[in-house]
């Protein structure tokens, strides 16, 4: 377009001050700021880009600028009329294209010396403006630019927290801390006050799963607008949560705190679920924002997809035929008799060699070693099938139920694991009222659940300490309560050893759910437990409390006769 | 007899990839003494970060494991030809055999409890090396 350039031309745009960089247009706004005419220079310049430019306002733009501080400086710079040097732009321009930009521009004047615009150069960078060969170019205009200078500051910190939830995914470490760490890195750039991930309970029922204040998780979240658009797989700032219609049915906990969000869509195995992220001041989040949050939302993604791998065997609670239960089973057993035919056999080849060498004393400790670890796997296989038959033993609901002293069994339990408790610098107290009522239980039963419970509490205290590099060292309490009155005696066991993780409280009960390594947790202990607390017409539940697990009997108390029980 | 296989000069390397340790030292001191050269990986991740580094010939992988599970692992070792071939062990093979055709993914696989003799033939084959008669058990 020949006739524009002239134009152009003619007003000396192209004086050698506003020329840092080869332009690759020039560009034209009236008083009103709307940008009357743009004009590639050169074939570089994409037609369309031009298009997309032409008639917009100025300080409309500012509002599709990607990076807050720039949108300010620009904004500042058109309101006070004064000169463009090298602006530094990123902005959306739909498609999720991102237009980058430099902008160079004088004032203009009328015959008056009125202001009447701006006129000047432009230049376009490809998509990635980090390119090496531009990367040289642009420094240096972002070192003249304090705008830009923030924007990179802002992009190296983004990939500086995207490398390391990276690194955190790929952690071996429970999902309640992976998700921890992730809200820890972003928090940094996003500058909320708490986040959460609110997943479905049931059809009217959301709950806060995850969360960066403990007192958040369990929280139910209303089914409204908010979680619905973000199940749909919406992100949105949501600047003033009180004008929201759920609001006077979220939890006075939120509302006191928080007024404005962030949220992000999430999904879990198959489901969808909600990441929102809190602050107290309304309008405090950025639209600009909200890619950062998918990030996140993605990285938790993430962190419950491995969890959930982790833990495929976990819905066995619900094994609907004994052809699951088969599967299950062959799973876990193939795994002990792997490791002991191989041991079996790594222990004949080294006595084979040893004897070729005419040497066998030398390869004695190994084949010592082979048959230890031969007998503890054939052991850990013993313990699966002892659990399954327990779990799966049709007779026995109806087998002892009979009047059982509390203080008997704990005595019981005592002294089998008094040596192994000691051994690890772990006292277990016990108190009971002066008189406590007889027990309608299976006393064989109910030793094993106490059993179960107080392993598990010795593992909690020992890898608590372990994971602070402490010597262990903690206490394991059993309180028996009798109100001499109810129906029920309650029998408590808590430990010191830090608790259940929240997220997998609901979980813990389930048959073959375990935390522990691979190994050495069976996830039956606790499944166990809850068959034989039913099956005596009892329950038990588990909480936690400020130093660790606390798990809670209810025992029937025995009467003469359980007809005239009231 | 183990030994004549190792005069022959190391053969592989093998990558193990277990979440059990016990299996995991096991099958590799196996593997060992039959001449090979073994690396060990404890889960998927790790197992691609040494299969990158060294290019096993063969990668024997469980598929239950926390993180990146096996068969994810397989597919992404066989897509960036980390290695020649995958082995995959698995309790219940029928179900991952569903699986990995679906993935598209052509391992093979073994079925636990492990018959080393099996899978030795098979490693042995994978590498193109002709085990020795007298070794034989
Ligand atoms: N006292 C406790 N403190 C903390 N976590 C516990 C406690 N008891 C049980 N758990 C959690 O519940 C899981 C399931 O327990 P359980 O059913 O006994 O199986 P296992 O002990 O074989 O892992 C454990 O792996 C652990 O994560
Ligand atoms: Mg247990």
């Amino acid at each position: 377009m020949p006739a524009e350039l002239t134009e152009v031309e003619s007003r000396e745009v192209m004086a050698p001050e506003l020329l840092p960089l080869a332009a690759d247009f020039v560009w034209r706004c009236g008083a009103d700021l709307r940008i009357e005419e743009l004009s590639p220079l050169d074939l570089g310049c994409d037609e369309a880009v031009a298009g997309v430019m032409r008639g917009i306002r100025l300080d409309r733009l500012a509002q599709r600028v990607l990076y807050p501080a720039q949108a300010a400086a620009l904004t500042r710079l058109v309101g006070q009329r004064a000169p463009l040097r090298n602006l530094a732009l990123s902005c959306g321009i739909g498609d999720e294209r991102v237009l980058n930009l430099t902008l160079n521009a004088d004032v203009s004047h009328d015959g008056e010396g009125r202001f009447s615009g701006y006129y000047g150069v432009g230049k376009l960078w490809p998509t990635d403006p980090f390119d090496e060969r531009q990367r040289a170019e642009m420094v240096e205009l972002l070192d003249r630019s304090e705008a830009s200078r923030s924007r990179e500051q802002r992009l190296r910190e983004e990939a500086d927290v995207l490398l390391e939830s990276l690194r955190t995914l790929i952690q071996p470490a429970p999902l309640a801390e992976k998700c921890a760490s992730l809200f820890g890195l972003f928090g940094r750039l996003l500058r909320f006050e708490e986040a959460l991930v609110v997943r479905r309970r049931s059809r009217t029922e959301c709950l806060a799963v995850v969360a960066t204040d403990p007192a958040l998780v369990g929280m139910n979240w209303p089914v409204g607008t908010v979680v619905q658009r973000a199940f749909a797989g919406h992100a949105d700032v949501i600047a003033d949560l009180s004008q929201t219609a759920e609001w006077r049915e979220l939890p006075e906990a939120v509302r006191s705190r928080f007024r404005t969000a962030l949220v992000a869509p999430l999904t879990i195995g198959n489901e969808a679920a909600m990441l929102i992220a809190l602050h107290g001041a309304p309008g405090h989040f950025e639209a600009s924002q909200v890619a950062l949050m998918q990030r996140l939302s993605l990285a938790a993604t993430q962190a419950f997809q491995a969890d959930e791998q982790k833990n495929v065997l976990m819905n066995t609670a619900k094994l609907a035929t004994l052809g699951e239960l088969m599967t299950v089973i062959a799973h876990e057993i193939s795994q002990p008799l792997s490791v002991i035919s191989m041991a079996v056999k790594n222990a004949k080849l080294a006595i084979e060699a040893a004897q070729s060498r005419g040497r066998s004393s030398e390869d004695m400790p190994i084949v010592m070693n082979k048959l230890d670890r031969i007998h503890d796997q054939a052991l850990r296989a013993g313990e699966i099938v002892t659990a399954i038959r327990t779990l799966a033993h049709p007779d026995r609901r109806t087998i002892g139920l009979k009047p059982v002293a509390v203080g008997e069994i704990i005595d019981n339990i005592r002294n089998l694991t008094e040596g192994s408790l000691r051994n690890r610098g772990i006292a277990l107290i016990c108190e009971q009222p002066p008189y406590c009522r007889p027990l309608r239980a299976n006393p064989v039963s109910l030793q094993q659940v106490f059993l179960n419970l107080v392993v598990n509490a010795r593992d909690a205290i020992t890898e608590s300490c372990r994971e602070r590099s402490q010597a262990i060292k903690g206490t394991i309490h059993i309180t028996v309560l009798d109100d001499g009155r109810s129906d029920i005696i309650y029998v408590e066991i808590a430990d010191t050893g830090g608790g259940i993780p929240p997220d997998v409280m609901a979980r813990i009960f389930d048959s073959f759910f375990t935390l522990k390594e691979v190994g050495h947790g069976s996830g039956l202990g606790l499944a166990i437990c809850r068959t034989l607390m039913t099956d005596m017409g009892g329950e038990i539940t588990a909480r936690n409390n400020n130093m660790g697990a606390v798990f809670r009997l209810e025992i029937p108390v025995y009467r003469d006769d359980p007809n005239t029980d009231r | 007899m183990a030994g004549e296989r190792s005069k022959a000069g190391r053969r592989g390397p093998v990558l193990v990839v277990d979440d059990d340790v016990a299996l995991r030292s096991e099958l590799a001191e196996f593997l060992e003494r039959m001449g090979y050269t073994v690396l060990v990986a404890s889960d998927g991740n790790e197992a691609l970060e040494k299969a990158q580094a060294a290019h096993p010939s063969v990668v024997v992988m469980d598929v239950g494991m926390p993180q990146l599970d096996g068969l994810r692992a397989a597919e992404i070792l066989t897509l960036l030809r980390h290695t020649e071939q995958v082995v995959l062990m698995s309790g219940v093979p029928e179900q991952i055999a569903a699986a990995a055709e679906r993935q598209g993914i052509a391992a093979l696989l073994l079925t636990k409890p492990i018959d080393l003799e099996a899978l030795l033939r098979i490693v042995d084959s994978l590498t193109l090396t002709r085990r020795p008669a007298a070794a034989g058990t």
